[in-house]
Order: C-alpha cells, then structure tokens, then sequence
C-alpha cells in the first residue's frame, strides 16, 4: 500500500473517534474556561495529557480547590488503566520498529486502543496506525481549541448527540467482538464493576475503568477455562503459545 | 506561570511513560506469560468495552440521575444496538447512535 493509501486509510479508521473527539473536545475546552483556565492553558492540557476523563478530573479538582500533588495523583490513578492497555497490545504491536513505537505510545487513548485491540487480523502496516492516531489527536486538539476559544458561539443544544457517537462506538465495538460466551462475560463483568467502582466513589472510583478492566477480563478467563479445561489456545491477540 | 501547567507536564510525562514502556520494556516479554495470564490478557478488551461504555450509561454525572428514564442515552442505544448488529459497520453504527439521541432529545424537550 502506498503511503498515500495508508494516510487516507487511517484518517478513515479514525473517523467514528474524530467525529466524537471533537465534540468532547470541544466540551472540555468549554468546562475548562467555566473554571479559569485560559484557553492555551486547555489546548496544553489535551495536547500533554491526552486522555480526557482524567483531564476532566484535573479541570474539576482545581476548580474545587484541590492541591496540585493531589490532583496529580487523582491524574495518574485515573489513567493507570493504560499500563494495562498497553500490556494487552504488546504482542501486535511487536511487529512495529521500537521508535513507531514510541510515536504510536502517545497515542493510545481508550478508543483508540479499543479500536486497535478489537480489529480482526494482523495490525496494518505503521502509517495507517500513525494515521489513524493522527486524525484522532488532530480532532481531540482541534475540538478543544474549539471550545476553549471560541466556545461561548458555539449552540449548546448539538454537544450532547454528538458526543453520543463514543458509546454508540463502543457498542458496536462490543458487537464485533462479542465471539464466544467469554468475551461477553468479559464485557458484562467489567461494566458492572466499573459502575459498582464509579458509584462508590473514592480512589477505586477515579480508577473505575482499571477497575472494570480486571475484574471483567478475570471472569471472562474463569468462565473461557471452565467451558474449555484444556485452553484450545484459540487467542484474538494472534499471541504465540506461551511456552514454559 | 499557574500551578496547572506543571500538574499538567507531570500528568502528561506520567500517561506517556505508562502508555510507552510496556511497548518496550523487558518485563513485559510476553512469549513467557503464564498460559492463565495470555487467557486474561485476551479478555482484557471486551472487559475495558464495557467498563467504558456502561458507567458512561448508568451514571453520567458520576451517580444514578433522578430520572434515568429521562436520559436519552438509554433510549437512544435501542437502535445503535441494532445498527451495530446489522450493519457490523462502525461508522454507520455511530452515525445512527447520533442521529437517535439527537432525535429522542428533540422528541423530549
């Protein structure tokens, strides 16, 4: 494929993330100015940070007052999920050079790795991941410059459905991975914990997605060795058997 | 300079480093993961699908709204499920969730 296809491909890959980003995005920026941030003080937020429940967090914790070593903390709790994220996508992403790597790191975000984690076959070659980064960083920066500078114009009313386009992407990102009574034991056990966490409150509760991550690919693994005793060694990650 | 900007450096060197050294590091070779490990390793993506999307459902000022009926959320994932079984197409799937909850938030006003 050429470069030219694979920059296209990407942006194509992305479109259902940019499409949300930018609205979200815009979101944040609005937030952040309502608490006193200026508005290069919330571009350098997501353009540093990059993950936007936890730069809600940070938005919210500073306006209430918070000191900057707890907010910091809240911060990384928040997105410790992504050791995990990124411990699941080692095995397809070894195929990558160490420094597109390095690049493709920065750029992992919730939906980004879902998306990675639950496309069919081998990763596509490093320009269509970089590019599907890309879009989806362009979007989430472009949305907050939005709001943040321009956000008072913008109508409040189009926000919300357009936001709605991250969850009716993870649903359909459940759909298509739902092969096997495991993986939807998996998704149902890790939602329900994460909204047992998020209710609850507290650390457990500003790291509810860690939460949910865990105990969800616990069950799914439980109940995967408990209808195959054996493990038929069928795994999507296209992970070679471990050998002892 | 506010005391955000650094809050900010820290928390994005922080996010980076944990997005970024699993890629790379050694304690992470993979290839001697314990079989128990790969089987959890391979749930991990649907468990974090519906830890992303469920709470984002239920509680979406971080507690159980008054009047979740009222939510358009819920009302609007009837037809994003069925596109997403139908179409198996993510974009076409997102396109009919937004056009649902902007329709049901109309219809409900």
């Amino acid at each position: 494929m050429s470069r030219r296809a694979a920059a296209i491909g990407g942006a194509r890959d992305a479109a259902p993330i940019a499409v949300a980003y930018l609205a979200v995005g815009a979101t944040f920026g609005v937030v952040a100015r309502a608490a006193g941030w200026s508005p290069w003080l919330a571009v350098a937020c997501s353009g540093a940070i990059y993950a936007g429940a936890s730069q809600f967090l940070l938005v919210g914790l500073s306006a209430a007052g918070a000191s900057p070593g707890a907010a910091l903390a809240a911060v990384l709790l928040a997105n410790l999920r992504h050791v995990v994220y990124s411990s699941t996508l080692r095995p397809r992403l070894a195929r990558y050079p160490v420094a597109v790597r390095l690049v493709a790191a920065f750029g992992l975000t919730d939906e980004v790795f879902a998306l990675t984690a639950a496309r069919p076959g081998a990763l596509p070659g490093p320009a269509r991941q970089l590019s599907l980064e890309a879009s989806a960083f362009a979007a989430w920066l472009g949305g907050s410059a939005l709001g943040a500078f321009a956000g008072a114009a913008l109508p409040g009313s189009w926000s919300r459905p357009v936001a709605y386009a991250l969850p009716a992407l993870f649903v359909a990102l459940i759909v298509g991975q739902a092969r096997g009574a495991s993986r939807v034991v998996a998704a149902i056990a890790g939602g329900g914990a994460a909204v047992a966490a998020a209710a609850g409150g507290g650390a457990l509760g500003r790291a509810d997605i860690l939460v949910g991550a865990v105990v969800g690919a616990a069950a799914g693994a439980l109940w995967a060795g408990r209808s195959a005793p054996r493990g038929a060694g069928a795994n999507a990650a296209g992970r070679p058997e471990a050998g002892a | 300079l506010p005391w955000q900007i650094w809050v900010i450096a820290a928390a994005g060197a922080g996010t980076y480093l944990m997005r970024a050294l699993p890629l790379v590091g050694r304690w992470t070779a993979w290839q001697t993961w314990p079989t128990w490990l790969g089987a959890v390793v391979d749930h991990v993506t649907p468990a974090v699908l519906g830890a992303l999307l469920l709470p984002g459902l239920l509680l979406p000022d971080g507690r159980l709204p008054a009047h979740l009926l009222a939510d358009p959320a819920l009302w609007a994932l009837v037809p994003t499920l069925a596109a997403a079984l139908w179409s198996r197409n993510l974009l076409a799937t997102v396109a009919v969730g937004v056009s649902a909850y902007a329709a049901v938030q109309a219809l409900t006003r």
